[in-house]
C-alpha cells in the first residue's frame, strides 16, 4: 500500500523536472506551442505559449491550427494532468501555497471565469483591436509579467506598467488565501485542458465497491474538486492526490467511459 | 455500442483531429505576410543632411509566404503586425523588438 501523501511529494520533483525543460534555453524550439502556461517571452523561454499564440493569431485574423492541434492533442490524451503536474506557474502557485496562512475554498462557479477570460480576452478583444492594444492579452498577463516584464525591469530598469503590476499584486494577495486562484478562476489554458478531463483517454476512476463514503478524498483535495461525485470535472487540475488514499476507491486509468 | 466503446471512439476521433490540425499547420499552412526585401532591410535608413539628395525611399515590402511555424515563432517575438487593409507584415528583423506585448 502506498504512504499516504506520496503523490504530494513526488509532484514537486515532476514539477521541477518540467520546469528545467520549459525554462531551457538550449532546447530553444519557438515554432513549437508548449502545453504548459508560460511566457514564450521570458528569456529563457524554449516554447512559444499556446495563449499567447491563440491571441496573436485572433489578432492577425488567422486560425491557428498548430496551437489548436497541440491543444486537442493535449485535452484529449491526457486533460488537465498537464495542470496538475507540468505547468511552471501551477509549481510557483503550489510553493506559493505552502506558506502557512487560512486557505478559503473558491466557490465552483467561478471556475467558469477561465472561459470568460479565454472567450473575451484571449480570442475576442485581440481580434476587434490588434496587438496594439493596452488590453492586448499579453500586456495584462500576469505571467508575462513574472517571467519577462519584471526580468527586463532588473536588466533595463524600466518598470511594467501600472495595471500589469496591479493584476500581479492582486494574484499574489490571492496566493495567501486560495490554493490556485489563477489556475481555478481565470487561467484560459486550465479551462481548455480541464474541458478534456471528460473525454480524455486518461481519466479518473470511481470504485464503488470499495468505496465506504467517508469523504476524505474530498477534504483532502488541495483544490477542493467535491469528489467523488465531481471526478473528471473541469474543476479537478488532476494532481492525483485523491488516488493516494488508502482506500483504493480512486484510481487512475488509460480507458475513456465510466 | 457500449459504455466504453462510444467514450473511446469519441476520444480517438478528437485525437486524430488535433493531429490532423498539427499536421497540416506544420507541413501544409502557409500564410501571405508581406516583409521588406533583404537588402532594403540590412541597410539602415541615413540621416537627411542639407544640401544633400534625399536617401532613397525604403524599399516597397514583397509579399511572401510565410509557414505557420514560423509565424508561431513570430508570434513569440510579437513580430507580425495586420494592418488596417488586413494585411500582415512582418515587423520584426532581429534584433531587440519594439513591439513584444511584455
Amino acid at each position: 500500500m502506498a504512504s499516504p501523501r506520496r503523490f504530494a511529494r513526488v509532484r514537486r520533483w515532476v514539477q521541477a523536472a518540467f520546469l528545467a525543460i520549459w525554462l531551457n534555453p538550449l532546447l530553444y524550439l519557438p515554432v513549437v506551442c508548449g502545453p504548459v502556461y508560460h511566457c514564450h517571452a521570458c528569456p529563457l523561454s524554449a516554447f512559444a505559449c499556446p495563449i499567447g499564440v491563440l491571441a496573436n493569431f485572433s489578432a492577425w485574423h488567422v486560425f491557428p491550427f498548430v496551437a489548436v492541434g497541440t491543444l486537442l492533442v493535449v485535452a484529449i490524451s491526457i486533460g488537465a494532468l498537464v495542470c496538475g503536474w507540468a505547468c511552471p506557474f501551477g509549481l510557483v502557485q503550489d510553493l506559493l501555497a505552502k506558506i502557512p496562512t487560512r486557505k478559503f475554498r473558491i466557490p465552483t462557479w467561478l471556475g467558469h471565469g477561465r472561459y470568460v477570460v479565454l472567450i473575451i480576452l484571449v480570442l475576442a478583444l485581440p481580434f476587434w483591436l490588434g496587438t496594439e492594444s493596452k488590453l492586448f492579452f499579453c500586456r495584462l498577463c500576469p505571467v508575462a509579467t513574472l517571467e519577462s516584464a519584471l526580468p527586463e525591469t532588473v536588466k533595463t530598469g524600466i518598470l511594467p506598467s501600472a495595471p500589469r503590476l496591479v493584476i500581479l499584486a492582486l494574484l499574489v494577495a490571492a496566493l495567501f488565501v486560495y490554493r490556485r486562484p489563477w489556475c481555478r478562476v481565470l487561467c484560459p489554458l486550465g479551462g481548455l485542458l480541464t474541458l478534456g478531463n471528460r473525454w480524455s483517454l486518461f481519466r479518473l476512476r470511481w470504485d464503488l465497491a470499495r468505496c465506504n463514503h467517508c469523504g476524505k478524498c474530498a477534504r483532502d483535495c488541495p483544490y477542493g474538486v467535491e469528489l467523488p461525485e465531481r471526478l473528471n470535472s473541469a474543476q479537478c487540475l488532476r494532481c492525483l492526490e485523491c488516488t493516494d488514499e488508502k482506500c483504493g476507491a480512486l484510481r487512475s486509468s488509460w480507458r475513456p467511459g465510466q | 455500442m457500449s459504455q466504453r466503446t462510444l467514450p473511446l471512439l469519441r476520444a480517438l476521433a478528437g485525437l486524430l483531429l488535433g493531429l490532423a490540425c498539427l499536421s497540416y499547420g506544420y507541413a501544409v499552412r502557409k500564410v501571405t505576410v508581406l516583409v521588406e526585401p533583404p537588402q532594403a532591410a540590412a541597410v539602415p535608413e541615413a540621416p537627411s543632411i542639407p544640401g544633400e539628395p534625399a536617401p532613397p525611399p525604403p524599399a516597397a515590402k514583397e509579399p511572401i509566404l510565410v509557414a505557420e511555424g514560423e509565424m508561431v515563432r513570430d508570434a513569440t517575438v510579437g513580430g507580425i503586425a495586420r494592418l488596417p487593409d488586413g494585411q500582415l507584415v512582418r515587423t520584426y528583423v532581429g534584433g531587440p523588438t519594439q513591439a513584444c506585448p511584455t
